[in-house]
């Protein structure tokens, strides 16, 4: 009962004009720049945040985040017309995708894609209703020991289990917990670490790090790309009746749907793996279970539906561990943490119970901001495709003007504009050396928290460190961590144990 | 062993290290404080001896040979200007010329041909969405052109 009237209180919140209209900006803009290869939603969540100072908490979560869960569905637009995937997450839906518009049948993969989507997020945010209010219920009785150390395992998590080297992961999150540091210490006065700039008092603004090390680099990366010219979109039959599946393909098509949308609720609830490595997942699980694996690649509606509901899951799953312990799981959960904290909100385990309207609220604006996607994108399809053709050379400018006003309306100040100049050389030239920005911006966010209740951990224990290792809960999740840091460097050692390279 | 090591990959092992030792000198500096009530270089000097930890191990991971794509340079120091030229230009001269500087560097950085007739087509839009999206809605306090070098009577 007390989820029903919840749930009420979420569609009293989220059907205002005002929600609703922000809902339904922040899908549009989602699905646009997802389906433009090139600007993530990373990008466009950064470049959006300052702009929504002005607006109620809320409405602002609410659009920021309709823009992260539209690019899924614009994303896998371009995935399945011209084989370019808008985001990374729908790289898979193009294996299949592709082939099937290839072969004339591009309405109805659109329809798979939009309708396996829509699946895999309602059913995804019914699993966050159920879980983030019972998994903050019990962090509530955490103290900032176990805190800490639910930290500790969220950073080395996220690292570990994403795929790529870990040390060099490790290395990021370090340095985002360092950038973290900068700026006046809350509890002694000191500044640390600003060089005498005044501007960094308050620390190094969250969206420079971002629009730098993502926005910036990215650029610079793509224009050294090998084409620059706009993909030639095919000419396709989108009609509504080429869309329809026929009976047949849709009890083909709903086991795998379920299946997908399984895998990217469970790894989309993990930190680190998030909706890429969920879509890669229930692709691999669908061409395990199929009983003719030959197809896929070749156009099979499978590898469309699995994938699509799979990361649409995984994005809203995302937000279980963000909403109830404050931990986000992957970079754009990092930005809307930070966004929660520049509206004044404070993230944690008391979040859901101090701010229900919020909670609430946000979920339900998931569902009605998918419900609204999935009408939106099928007439849309048109106007998209001319969109994504726009070559990089004049999205480069565009871009690089939006990170340009971006970074100064966060202060009104151009301090803050040299800072993403930085940030984005650094991370350029990062990314060359093979390392991630992700984690650093996911440090970035923590370390301020981690230092925090470090802090407290050790007054309310007079000072003795191994208070970390004598309460239960906070030693499991420590050895957890620490497990996770040592498996990896299992055949390493070994290696150099056998002092040659194998 | 040691002969096939790379050059570049060492050095910037070295980076790494010295980062974290400059970050512990700079935590030293702000006074480390006793365990029972830490002081603000407390968690900075953890931090710190953790970056040198990880850049000793760096060392010893084995590099794959990605080589996907190529050096960028004259974009990420054309793209680097016009983020500079932007923040030099905003507030003494304007939004205008300061966008304008900052779309012929972005355009200079870009290897493929474009026309000069697209690119006046980017920097006017670009000026109608700084004006009426920035100024005129989001209230940013910005002139177009500023009033010292364009008085306005």
């Amino acid at each position: 009962m007390e989820l029903l009237s919840n749930i009420a209180l979420g569609f009293e919140t989220a059907f205002t004009a005002e929600a609703l209209f922000y809902c339904f900006l922040g899908c549009c803009i989602g699905t646009f720049v997802g389906a433009l290869p090139g600007i993530g939603p990373m990008v466009t969540i950064s470049v959006a945040l300052p702009l929504t100072f002005g607006l109620d908490p809320t409405v602002a979560l609410i659009m920021l985040a309709g823009i992260f869960y539209g690019a899924q569905y614009g994303g896998s637009i371009s995935s399945i017309l011209l084989n370019l995937p808008g985001t990374a997450s729908t790289a898979v839906t193009a294996l299949d995708g592709y082939p099937l518009a290839q072969s004339g049948r591009a309405g109805f993969a659109l329809f798979i894609n939009a309708v396996a989507s829509f699946c895999g997020s309602s059913i995804s945010i019914l699993v966050v209703m159920a879980f983030a209010p019972a998994i903050a219920e019990i962090a509530l009785r955490f103290n900032s020991t176990e805190y800490f150390a639910v930290m500790v395992l969220g950073l080395v998590a996220a690292c570990t289990i994403g795929g790529g080297s870990p040390l060099k992961s490790l290395i990021m999150v370090v340095f985002g917990l360092i950038l973290g540091i900068v700026g006046m210490d809350i509890n002694s006065g000191a500044m640390r670490y600003t060089f005498g700039f005044l501007e960094l008092t308050d620390g190094i603004s969250l969206i420079s790090v971002a629009m730098g090390m993502f926005g910036v680099a990215e650029i610079v990366r793509k224009m050294a790309g090998p084409s620059q010219d706009a993909p030639k979109s095919m000419v396709a039959d989108l009609s509504l009746a080429s869309m329809l599946p026929s009976r047949k393909d849709l009890s083909l098509l709903w086991l795998p749907t379920l299946r997908g949308t399984a895998v990217g609720s469970m790894i989309g609830a993990l930190p680190g793996a998030g909706p890429t490595v969920a879509a890669f997942m229930a692709y691999a699980t669908e061409k395990k279970v199929a009983r003719d694996p030959a197809r896929f690649g070749k156009g099979a509606p499978e590898g469309v539906a699995a994938p699509e509901a799979a990361n649409n899951a995984a994005v809203q799953a995302a937000f279980i561990p963000t909403l109830s312990l404050g931990i986000p799981g992957d970079v754009v959960m990092a930005i809307l943490l930070g966004a929660m904290i520049m509206h004044g909100v404070v993230p944690g385990p008391q979040f859901i119970s101090n701010e229900p309207a919020m909670f609430w609220g946000l979920l339900v604006s998931f569902w009605l901001g998918n419900l609204i996607l999935l009408f939106l994108n099928l007439p849309l399809i048109g106007l998209l495709v001319r969109i994504i053709t726009v070559p990089g050379r004049i999205l480069h400018p565009v871009v690089i003007f939006f990170i340009c006003l971006g970074s100064y309306s966060v202060a009104n100040n151009v301090f803050d504009v040299f800072v993403t100049l930085i940030f984005g050389v650094l991370g350029y030239l990062l990314m060359r050396r093979g390392f991630h920005p992700a984690p650093v911006l996911l440090g970035f966010i923590l370390g301020p928290m981690m230092e925090e209740n470090l802090r407290r951990s050790l007054v309310i224990a007079r000072g003795d460190p191994s208070v970390f290792l004598e309460r239960p809960a906070s030693a499991a999740m420590l050895g957890l961590a620490l497990l996770l840091v040592l498996l990896p460097l299992r055949k390493p050692v070994v290696r150099i144990l056998r002092g040659r390279p194998s | 062993m040691l002969r096939n090591r790379n050059v570049a990959h060492d050095a910037f092992c070295l980076v790494i290290i010295g980062f974290g030792l400059f970050v512990i000198y700079g935590g030293i500096e702000l006074s480390i404080g006793s365990m029972r009530r830490i002081g603000p270089g407390f968690f900075p000097l953890g931090l710190g001896g953790l970056m040198v930890l990880l850049g000793i191990g760096l060392f010893f991971e084995r590099q794959e040979d990605k080589g996907e794509d190529t050096r960028n340079l004259r974009g990420l120091f054309c793209v680097s200007l016009a983020l500079a030229a932007f923040a030099v230009l905003l507030e003494p001269i304007g939004l205008f010329p300061a966008t304008m500087a900052m779309v012929l560097l972005v355009v200079a950085a870009e290897p493929d041909h474009i026309t000069p007739l697209t690119v006046a087509g980017i920097i006017a839009g670009l000026w109608a969405v700084g004006y009426f999206l920035f100024v005129a809605v989001l209230r940013l306090p910005l002139e177009p052109i500023s009033s010292d070098i364009w008085p306005v009577f």
